[in-house]
């Protein structure tokens, strides 16, 4: 190896050298940033008020086109649960008499919206419209999802009752939380109270769970067209039976911020009433006369009806004095199928 | 003082620069020069070709799955608005790509394995990991299509490729899941993000570069310098008279300078620089303006005579300079009126503080304390001092004590004037 080829593997090792320090002193990114997870991710709201408003209004529109068409084919898409069995039977009813019951109508505003944080399904979310144009009263409506991989429908519609007082839920950014029909830590379970008040429902002031609950409007217009229907029927020796039934699993709990439980619950009822001396038994309002249709009548009808309700149950360390009943807090009531037998 | 001035003149000053001077000016300072320079040329570039990008693109391909979901905090890892891009292999591929929670797309891809974007392998390579399925399947025909879902807060299909802008997420609980089909297609996954804030490292090499080129500054002109200069520049009679003192009776005994350590001489550079960083001294007529008294009020506060600091000597010398002139005052005093007696004893009561350099108030060394000083020197540096002063400081203590009987009389006879 002479002398140039020394000096020419010098200066190569002395410019490698250089290019590795000039790389090594080269600028980089910077520091890989860490993905870090969020630890607080269960509390988050299942919807945003955006997501529940589009959600809403794409149902509500749905619900107006099928109201538009009288035609309940296409109400499965928007309606699920109660409300579906009670819309279909508007809607059967309306295309007979050509005229939509006012109560059909459905406020796209709200006053309020009960968004829940669960993680499972069926999840539901409660949200209380405004009063109608022609000032009907609001409307609590509950959407429910009832897997991933469906879309909320509304399952069920109750009429607030006027002046009702509601109790007080988290708002849509924090989230509320669905509760369920065993809950305790109340004055008595969701699944408890709906079974009483059908109780109730059913026996009026005799039901032994009559002091259990508040006086509220549906009992009270239920007990005076039964009264009614009563003496009719006592005029020519004939009789009448209702019974009140709750529909398991239809129901939708939403836990309040004191703790209490508000509980959208289906209960069916059977309305017999049975004509005397000979008489034939004929349908007791225009909806089921709609719904009979020109079937032929006898000495019993029977009707049946879906009733939804709504209880605020109060938790049982608040509940003192008059807080310590449960509260109807709104009700719906439709005949769903009319029948001679 | 006189062998310290020959030895100088027996080795007349070279002008040529001594070896320290040379190595420092010679080799040190042109290494921190060079070092700056190439400090400089880094942070340069740094600062320009090799600026961290702000653009940031990293991809990664999952095969055979359906979904593939983006771990949350992963959109908003490099920066809060993200691009992502997906590429079916298959141009006919209908691919579809939501932003949901995270429980929402868990509840979706339940029951079906998929791909997991999970970080950054690099900044140009995303982590891929295969995620088993967890749950079981229940289709139905009631299942909506991915696109249709309630769940997503944005979606975004299309066929072949889709390319979703995503804004604001950092901190955000979201995740991304894109469906590409039942097919068992593969994809190009691309996660773009423009960087508002890139690291900068052209400063530490600026700074570096600063501090280098100080350090030359320095080693060509203090550290340079030889000891026994640099300590001349340092100034050190300025400092402390009596440590200038000490010094330089040590030096004449001695007979030769102290060696300078490294550490004294980078002490003394930094005390000199900070000396000139001092603030130079007060104006009084300045300072305190807004809380200083005014003068007239220093001129009104009553004046305290100390009699315990009274110096009997200049007294006494005071007091046979002005004898006659006060016996004059005394002799004309019962000419005067009332008034002016009292005004002329007012005036010899303020005299000190309006006159007062006349020494009755300072506290000098005395003659004694300062004889003494000298013979306490003598003995241990074996310096002989001229003792006639000593002598005249005798006579003069005697003068001073006569002196004050003489005083004492003379108030004595004020007082039988005043009565």
């Amino acid at each position: 190896m002479n002398g140039s080829t020394t000096r020419i593997v010098k200066r190569l090792i002395a410019a490698t050298a250089v290019l590795v320090m000039g790389v090594s002193l080269a600028a980089c990114e910077g520091e890989l940033p860490k993905v870090s997870q969020d630890t607080n991710a269960e509390a988050i709201p299942d919807l945003t008020t955006d997501q529940e408003k589009a959600i809403r209004e794409k149902l509500l529109a749905d619900i107006q086109k099928c109201n538009d068409e009288k035609n309940p084919a296409n109400l499965g898409q928007a309606m699920t649960g109660p409300e579906l069995q009670i819309r279909q039977s508007e809607l059967q009813i309306a295309s007979k008499t050509n005229e939509l019951d006012p109560k059909t109508k459905i406020p796209t505003d709200i006053t309020q919206t009960v968004v829940p944080t669960d993680n499972g399904w069926p999840r539901s979310v409660f949200t209380i419209t405004t009063t109608t144009d022609d000032q009907q009263s609001k409307r609590l409506l509950v959407f429910t999802q009832n897997s991933a991989r469906s879309n909320y429908k509304l399952w069920g519609l109750a009429r607030l009752f006027q002046g009702v007082k509601m109790p007080k839920f988290a708002i849509p950014a924090i989230g509320a939380q669905n509760g369920t029909e065993s809950d305790n830590g109340l004055l008595m379970t969701p699944k408890q109270a709906v079974e009483r008040y059908a109780d109730v429902l059913q026996n009026g002031k005799n039901s032994k769970y009559a002091a259990d609950f508040g006086d509220d409007l549906f009992r009270q217009e239920l007990e005076q067209l039964q009264n009614t229907v009563q003496q009719g029927m006592e005029r020519n020796k004939g009789s009448q039976q209702q019974t009140f039934t709750p529909v398991n699993g239809e129901m939708r709990v939403m836990r309040s911020a004191d703790g209490g439980d508000l509980v959208v619950a289906q209960i069916n009822s059977e309305w017999t009433r049975s004509a005397g001396e000979g008489r034939e038994s004929q349908p007791a309002s225009k909806s089921e006369k709609a719904l009979f249709g020109d079937g032929k009548a006898t000495s019993t009808m029977r009707v049946q009806y879906v009733n939804v309700v709504a209880l605020y149950i109060p938790p049982k360390s608040n509940a003192v004095d008059s807080a310590h009943v449960v509260t109807a807090v709104g009700a719906e009531r439709q005949p769903v199928k009319v029948e001679a037998i | 003082m006189n062998d310290a001035a020959e030895k100088s003149k027996s080795a007349p000053r070279s002008h040529e620069p001594s070896r320290h001077a040379k190595i420092m000016r010679g080799i040190v300072t042109p290494i921190f020069g060079l070092l700056a320079v190439c400090f400089i040329v880094f942070g340069v570039l740094n600062a320009t070709i090799w600026k961290p990008s702000t653009h940031i693109s990293a991809s990664a391909q999952a095969k055979n799955e359906q979904y593939i979901m983006i771990d949350q905090g992963m959109l908003g890892a490099v920066d809060k608005d993200v691009t992502v891009s997906i590429k079916a292999s298959n141009p006919q591929t209908q691919l579809c790509m939501a932003v949901a929670t995270q429980k929402d797309a868990t509840g979706w891809v339940e029951g079906y394995p998929y791909a997991r974007i999970s970080g950054l392998e690099s900044w140009t390579q995303l982590e891929v990991t295969d995620q088993k399925a967890h749950g079981q399947a229940t289709p139905s025909d009631q299942d909506v299509a991915f696109a249709d879902s309630d769940m997503w807060r944005q979606v975004k299909c299309s066929t072949g490729k889709v390319t979703v802008k995503l804004k604001d997420m950092q901190n955000t609980p979201l995740v991304g899941l894109i469906d590409m089909g039942t097919n068992q297609n593969s994809a190009d996954i691309v996660m773009e993000w423009d960087r508002q804030q890139v690291p900068d490292f052209a400063m530490p090499f600026y700074f570096a570069a600063g501090l280098c080129i100080v350090l030359a500054v320095l080693s060509a002109s203090v550290f340079a310098m030889d000891p026994e200069k640099r300590r001349k520049a340092l100034g050190i009679d300025g400092l402390d008279e009596d440590a200038s003192t000490i010094a330089k009776i040590h030096q004449a005994v001695k007979g030769k300078p102290d060696e300078v350590t490294v550490g004294e001489a980078v002490a003394g550079t930094f005390k000199t620089m900070t000396r000139g960083l001092k603030r130079k001294p007060h104006d009084p007529t300045k300072a305190h303006r807004r809380h200083a008294k005014p003068e007239h009020e220093e001129e009104s506060a009553p004046t305290i005579i100390d009699p315990t600091n009274r110096n009997m000597l200049v007294k006494t010398a005071n007091a046979s300079n002005d004898a006659e002139p006060a016996t004059d005052a005394a002799e004309e005093a019962p000419e005067a009126d009332e008034t002016d007696v009292r005004s002329a004893q007012s005036e010899s009561a303020v005299e000190p503080q309006a006159a007062p350099d006349d020494g009755t108030q300072t506290s000098v060394i005395t003659q004694d304390e300062l004889q003494a000083y000298f013979a306490r020197l003598a003995r241990e540096e074996h310096v002989q001092f001229p003792q006639e002063p000593a002598a005249d400081e005798q006579a003069e203590s005697q003068d001073e004590e006569s002196s004050e009987d003489n005083e004492a009389d003379d108030s004595a006879s004020e007082e039988k004037d005043e009565q």
